[in-house]
């Protein structure tokens, strides 16, 4: 009974892996064996077959570098390059169900929601996954530092953003990215800019494998949970549930960096410095010459200080 | 014998009124000590922390006032590089003469030196008298109160 209902979990979790990775445009290694019509390397027709060895497999694909499937390299349509976007159009945080943009403290997203769908019905939709960082140093007044500084959390906030760090003379807000080209010219109108950076880091990819990675685990997820209704021994039982929370755990971590990736995306780092000007050089004029001192004829005037007074020793 | 007697008993009572003339009384202030006269000063006392009150009591060849010589001393020592501690002030002696006072700071060796002259004058310009005090700022500050209470008692 136990031997059955392992390689009913391994054959199983093959065809999930199979059909997942299909729907979305990835193959673990496995499946594409499969596909080619080589025989398995998988002991489908070992005995001893267990659901940790399967489960290798998908761990294998999910995590280890040589085991993740290239996007460009499957047979199914090749996805479209990543579109470069403009620092003004945040990309959108897809097909995490639960998970659809990221909304800062606001409240503004700066995007509209995406309707959580479930990822395997929707194609990949490519596009560039940027977030985008901002550095600014101002020079103003030294009065008017203290105020240029809220007024970039005022202007921050007012585009949906959030104060993030503030110090003396600096201050770091999160915008939302749609607003990102609009708030830097906006905090440039508040001083002289003496410097200048905006960086953009593409999180396309790593937001891609996630997915997938994502899809595959939950249909790995969904057939366990048949198996765990169908086992017949509470042997079979344990064994099951051990792994289906396993696979739970890496669910939840690889939501947990989606959502992260996607609320930095969806908000934008901006670092204002603002410093001091330099105050006005005095040229001195020429040196005021010393009062002329005073002398009268008179030998004990010219006796009078501290040299006397305090030379106690006569 | 009365002859050279007389003179003699004449010039004694003149050295006499002279002195008085020169005279003055200063009470030492608590904790000081007299260190007794020296070529500047007919009064002088130090407490432990090098805190000294002193009388310079001079003549006044010049015949000069109170405005004069108070206004001497202190373009004298601004000269010096002494930096003045608020405006002159004015002062009455215990026996209602009246008088300015003068603060003043200076810089030694990295520290701040106080250093008061008050200015009497007696009248018909016969007599100046110079009340001094001086220090290291902190202990001085500490001594203020027997300083001005030494002051006040200045009488002639």
């Amino acid at each position: 009974m136990r031997r059955n209902v392992m390689v009913w979990v391994w054959m199983g979790l093959a065809a999930t892996a199979w059909s997942g990775c299909a729907a979305s445009g990835a193959y673990p290694r496995a499946s594409m064996a499969m596909q080619a019509g080589a025989p398995p390397s998988a002991p489908a027709m070992e005995p001893s077959v267990s659901v940790s060895s399967v489960s290798s497999v998908e761990e294998g694909a999910s995590t280890g570098e040589s085991e993740r499937v290239d996007v460009a390299e499957q047979p199914a349509p090749a996805p479209q390059a990543p579109a470069p976007q403009a620092p003004g159009r945040a990309a959108p945080v897809r097909n995490l169900p639960g998970v659809t943009q990221a909304t800062g403290p606001a409240g503004n997203t700066g995007q509209p929601a995406q309707p959580a769908q479930p990822a395997a019905a929707t194609p990949a939709t490519p596009a560039a996954m940027l977030i985008y960082t901002a550095d600014i140093d101002l020079q103003t007044a030294r009065e008017a530092v203290t105020p240029t500084l809220d007024r970039v959390i005022e202007a921050a906030t007012a585009m949906g953003g959030y104060l993030l760090r503030r110090t003396d003379t600096s201050v770091q807000v999160r915008v939302p990215s749609a607003r990102f080209r609009e708030s830097l010219r906006t905090v440039e109108e508040f001083g002289e800019v003496l410097h200048r950076s905006v960086a953009a880091q593409d999180v396309s990819e790593e937001y891609r494998d996630l997915e997938v990675r994502l899809q595959n685990l939950r249909a790995v997820r969904r057939r366990l949970e048949e198996f765990l209704a169908r086992a017949g021994s509470m042997t079979d039982a344990l064994q099951v549930e051990r792994e289906l929370e396993r696979v739970t755990r890496e669910i939840d971590t690889l939501e947990g960096r989606l959502r992260f990736l996607g609320a930095r995306v969806a908000f934008s780092l901006v670092t204002v410095n603002v410093r001091a000007r330099p105050e006005g050089v005095i040229v001195a004029g020429p040196p005021i010459p010393p009062r002329r001192a005073i002398d009268l004829p008179v030998e004990w005037f010219r006796r009078v200080g501290l040299e006397r007074l305090l030379d106690t020793r006569e | 014998m009365n002859r050279h007697v007389l003179p003699l008993i004449l010039m004694m009572a003149l050295g006499a009124s002279a002195e008085g003339c020169a005279s003055f009384h200063m009470n030492t202030p608590a904790g000081f000590a007299e260190l007794g006269d020296n070529d500047d000063f007919a009064y002088r006392a130090t407490n432990a922390e090098g805190v000294v009150v002193a009388v310079r009591s001079e003549r006044n060849p010049l015949r000069g006032n109170l405005e004069f010589w108070s206004g001497a001393v202190s373009e004298r020592l601004r000269a010096q590089g002494y930096t003045a501690d608020g405006a002159p002030r004015p002062v009455q002696n215990a026996s209602g003469l009246a008088g300015t006072q003068l603060r003043f700071a200076r810089e030694s060796n990295g520290r701040t030196l106080r250093y008061w002259v008050t200015v009497f004058v007696r009248e018909g310009g016969g007599r100046v008298y110079l009340v001094e005090a001086g220090g290291d700022r902190e202990v001085f500050d500490r001594a203020t109160p027997a300083v001005e209470r030494a002051i006040a008692g200045f009488s002639t």
